[in-house]
């Protein structure tokens, strides 16, 4: 193809591209910032996954607030404006300040079903044929010396079965109480009502974290200002959210910078002049832009920590103009453009495919994040050498005012020093060996998630003290039971019950919040309503009992009525969804699951023992256990096993190509720098105290892409060594300055990966003229 | 506090199950002890009759013991003849005690157990 038809080509390809990144930013780009979403779906079962990230969502947009006072109507005062407050902000979906009273409520519910809906005492008490028991527990009620049973309650349900029922109903365990209709807790004599407010967008949006966080901040000064004696401690997940994101700004801002500074003062030194500056931020830019719209054509939106890694890109986009840019700088006086393409050509064309290799690796593990780090990356790297090659010939076409630039010297220094290698290589060899002896043996591998996603310690322990006192140890551990229809589901949570019961009396777990004792199966009920007539009716002790205590006979006639109307009526699960009686739980319940079966969930506080659960769930049937943390955990180990062995099979093929390019012996020298520089980064790692994770890995596929690109540009470059060399550690110094500066992030994450590569990278160049040494010696590498 | 039916434990409730029911019998509690300042703290008291024959009648100052009892009237004379609950909802309870004695000479052994709890 001629040249300037294959500018123009490229021109289209930018321009067109450009266009459809504007109408983006125009409709507007979701930059996600959920770190889990960089992860894979557990490769379990879609329903159950779908059902349980449901359920995180809603937690994760759930946030509590405890409002505290000296006083209990001053704080009640002050949570109901607050309240109010959070209301008018527009990002609360579901404000719970005061709470509607639920007694009302639940004897609408449960009132008419008393006779065959039993307290699971009362059950007891008559499945042990001890229903003069129950008789005599309501007789105690009766002279209780204190008033609080209407009198509507006595005349209708005599034994108290309607009330024994609503009292046992299973509550959360906390040290929440209610007052006046408002969930309270005192600690240190401080009376704090608890306000919990549900957001419209999700917190790991930016946009959404920071209007929830805004409305937050403006409602608690606010509550300041009005009552400076008023506390307020708010937990949620939005603060963790909006932490984590502005700590990864931080971290791309400076990054970006610190890689465009550095490299505007290399190429200004290097090359001398702000032209070349502007000549090698093109392939950049244009890299860049094909990185961000090929991403977004892919996927629905960006992660944050996809473009952390793409700022790094930077140093790798620049190297292929650095390759056309030293040929020029240096070359012979006839230089031409056409024929320094020509030269080149082979070295950044294969090292351009190796890097896209490299990254492409990436997206081998079905991470979606990963898949998009390799997909940006790759599609970068493809920009910036499609612009080197289409226009570089057309904008650079004269040869500017050639000058030995200052590095010139030391990069064929270096080469210098690796031409009588015999004497050297046992020098550079006994210290490599013992770091990496030293380091291997010290490597420890970690796949805990809780280390990747480190928190700032003081929202942790504010969390913690909210958690603390709300008594809550629900988090967010869950088991969920499957069935093909609700009467079953019922009946298999009330087994599992069972069994969780027996294993918190093991101490395996500290409690658990389940559907089913609201409402129980229509088997359980209708069994409870044979045990009332039977121990209750056709005995006659309702009516002994009634009679003794002083009742007329027309009310024992009516109740006596009731008891045996209807015993089809039960409680229907639809009944018990539609009152305001479940607010609280009827987030439990998940519904069709839309392949012919129903589900709930069973909430789990405080596991001990996730191993005892996992094995309850797997003996029971369609009940499914779920432990996020240590799900993933698992997941990442794996994926670290096999990445490694990925990276080793990719070495085992690159080696193969370049034996077969370069002969044997030439071929493992081009490969075995990246290969060593590997092994050295993982040890320095290894004595940095740092574990060895799936993340690490990873990096290790981009210093094999990048590191093996330095040795092919010197065993292709047949005459230009020097050139070479000079554009190598123009290109390590750039992709040091982005990955160096990338292992100063405070993420985890990428610390992990920018010391790997910076190490890597830094040793992989150092390491690089060991490809020149199977050469014949005649190239006489070095014409002075 | 413990309920007893001859030598049987009904059952036993502490503050921390029924707060509410206790906070009832502390004021039922101070009622028989007479102790202005706490009936004082929670009610509006009124006085009617004479030394012999008198009516004490308590209306809750707090909102939430408004909604349980809106009146309490305790009657007697020389001890407490009567207590009666109203309730807002019309019920009303009523609490008579019969052959109270002071002082009585000797406690039975069963009594002395009992107080000694």
């Amino acid at each position: 193809m001629k040249q300037p038809l294959r500018a123009k080509l490229w021109t289209v390809v930018v321009v067109s591209l450009l266009v459809f990144l504007g109408w983006r930013l125009i409709t507007g780009i979701v930059v996600d910032t959920n770190i889990l979403s960089l992860l894979p779906r557990s490769e379990r079962d879609p329903v159950i996954e779908s059902v349980v990230r449901r359920f995180t969502e809603q937690i994760s947009q759930t946030n509590l607030f405890l409002i505290g006072h000296r006083d209990v109507s001053a704080a009640q005062q002050a949570a109901l404006s607050f309240g109010q407050e959070l209301r008018d902000s527009g990002q609360f979906s579901e404000v719970r300040d005061r709470l509607v009273d639920s007694g009302q409520s639940f004897y609408e519910l449960y009132f008419s079903h008393r006779w065959h809906l039993l307290a699971p005492s009362v059950r007891e008490q008559l499945e042990h044929g001890r229903a003069e028991y129950v008789a005599r527990d309501a007789e105690r009620m009766l002279y209780m010396p204190v008033p609080g049973i209407s009198s509507q309650i006595v005349v209708n349900d005599p034994l108290f079965l309607f009330l024994d029922l609503v009292q046992e109903l299973p509550r959360p365990k906390s040290r929440v109480a209610m007052h006046d209709g408002f969930a309270m807790v005192e600690a240190a004599q401080i009376h704090y009502v608890v306000v919990s407010a549900v957001s419209v967008q999700s917190p790991f949006s930016r946009r959404g974290q920071l209007a929830i966080t805004d409305a937050i901040t403006e409602a608690s000064t606010h509550q300041a200002a009005r009552c400076p004696a008023c506390t307020v401690h708010a937990a949620g997940m939005v603060k963790f959210a909006h932490a984590t994101t502005s700590s990864m700004h931080r971290d791309i801002s400076l990054i970006g910078t610190g890689s465009i500074i550095g490299i505007v003062l290399l190429i200004t030194l290097t090359f001398g002049g702000l032209r070349y500056v502007a000549i090698s931020l093109i392939p950049i830019v244009t890299g860049l832009l094909v990185a961000a719209t090929v991403s977004l054509l892919l996927f629905p939106s960006l992660h944050l920590i996809t473009l952390g890694f793409g700022a790094s890109l930077i140093g790798v986009c620049i190297d292929y103009s650095f390759h056309f840019l030293c040929d020029e700088r240096v070359g012979d006086s006839d230089w031409d453009p056409s024929t320094c393409l020509r030269r080149i050509w082979p070295g950044i064309s294969i090292g351009a495919l190796t890097s896209a290799i490299g990254y492409m690796a990436l997206a081998i593990a079905p991470f979606p994040g990963l898949r998009e780090m390799a997909v940006f990356a790759a599609a970068g790297v493809a920009g910036a050498y499609g612009t080197v090659v289409c226009w570089y010939p057309i904008i650079v076409r004269h040869r500017l005012h050639p000058r030995q630039p200052p590095l010139f010297g030391v990069a064929s220094k270096w080469l210098e020093l690796w031409q009588h290698p015999r004497r050297r290589l046992w020098l550079w060899a006994i210290p490599i060996g013992c770091l990496i002896g030293v380091g291997i043996s010290q490597l420890k591998s970690s796949d805990d998630l809780r280390q990747l996603q480190q928190m700032p310690p003081d929202l942790i322990a504010n969390e913690q003290h909210v958690r603390q006192l709300v008594g809550d140890d629900h988090a967010g551990q869950l088991m969920i039971v499957e069935a093909p229809d609700v009467e079953q589901l019922l009946n298999r949570e009330q087994s599992l019950i069972g069994e969780l019961a027996k294993l918190q009396a093991q101490e395996v777990l500290t409690g658990f919040l389940a559907i089913s004792p609201f409402v129980p199966s229509r088997q359980t009920q209708s069994r409870d309503g044979e045990l009332v007539r039977e121990h209750l009716l056709d005995n006659g002790l309702l009516e002994r009992y009634m009679t003794d205590i002083g009742f007329r006979r027309v009310d024992i006639e009516r109740v006596l009525d009731d008891a045996h109307k209807n015993p089809e009526d039960f409680l229907a699960i639809e009944d018990w969804l539609d009152s305001s009686a479940s607010n609280l739980l009827r987030h439990m319940w998940v519904g069709d699951t839309g392949r012919d079966t129903v589900a709930a969930l069973v909430s789990l506080g405080g596991v001990a023992d996730s191993a005892a659960l996992r094995a309850t769930a797997e003996r029971l049937d369609g009940v499914f256990y779920t432990d996020h943390a240590d799900e993933f955990g698992r997941l990442l180990s794996r994926y670290r096993v096999l990445s490694v062995q990925l990276l080793i099979l990719a070495y085992f093929i690159i080696g193969v190509v370049l034996v077969l390019r370069y002969g044997f012996l030439r071929g493992i020298l081009a490969t075995a720098p990246a290969a060593l520089a590997s092994l050295i980064a993982v040890s320095v790692l290894a004595m940095c105290g740092q574990p060895f994770n799936l993340f690490t890995a990873l990096a290790l596929f981009l210093v094999l892409g990048i590191g093996v690109d330095y040795t092919i540009f010197l065993s292709e470059s047949r005459l230009h060594l020097r050139q070479t060399m000079l554009a190598l550690l123009m290109s390590a110094i750039t992709t040091l300055l982005s990955f160096g500066l990338l292992s100063a992030s405070q993420s985890p994450i990428l610390h992990n990966f920018g010391l790997i590569v910076l190490v890597g990278i830094g040793g992989a160049f150092l390491l690089a003229p060991v490809a020149t040494l199977g050469r014949d010696r005649d190239i006489s590498v070095l014409p002075e | 506090m413990i309920e007893r039916q001859g030598d049987e434990v009904l059952s036993v409730t502490t503050a921390e199950d029924q707060p509410m029911i206790y906070e009832m019998i502390g004021l039922f509690m101070s009622m028989h002890a007479a102790d202005r300042a706490d009936l004082d703290r929670h009610f509006q008291v009124y006085f009617d009759g004479s030394p012999a024959a008198w009516t004490i009648g308590l209306i809750p100052k707090s909102r939430r013991l408004y909604r349980v009892v809106s009146c309490m009237t305790i009657t007697g004379g020389a001890a407490i003849d009567v207590v009666e609950y109203h309730e807002p909802s019309g019920d009303r309870t009523r609490i008579r005690f019969t052959e109270i004695q002071h002082n009585p000479g000797q406690l039975t052994d069963d009594e002395l157990l009992l107080f000694a709890e």
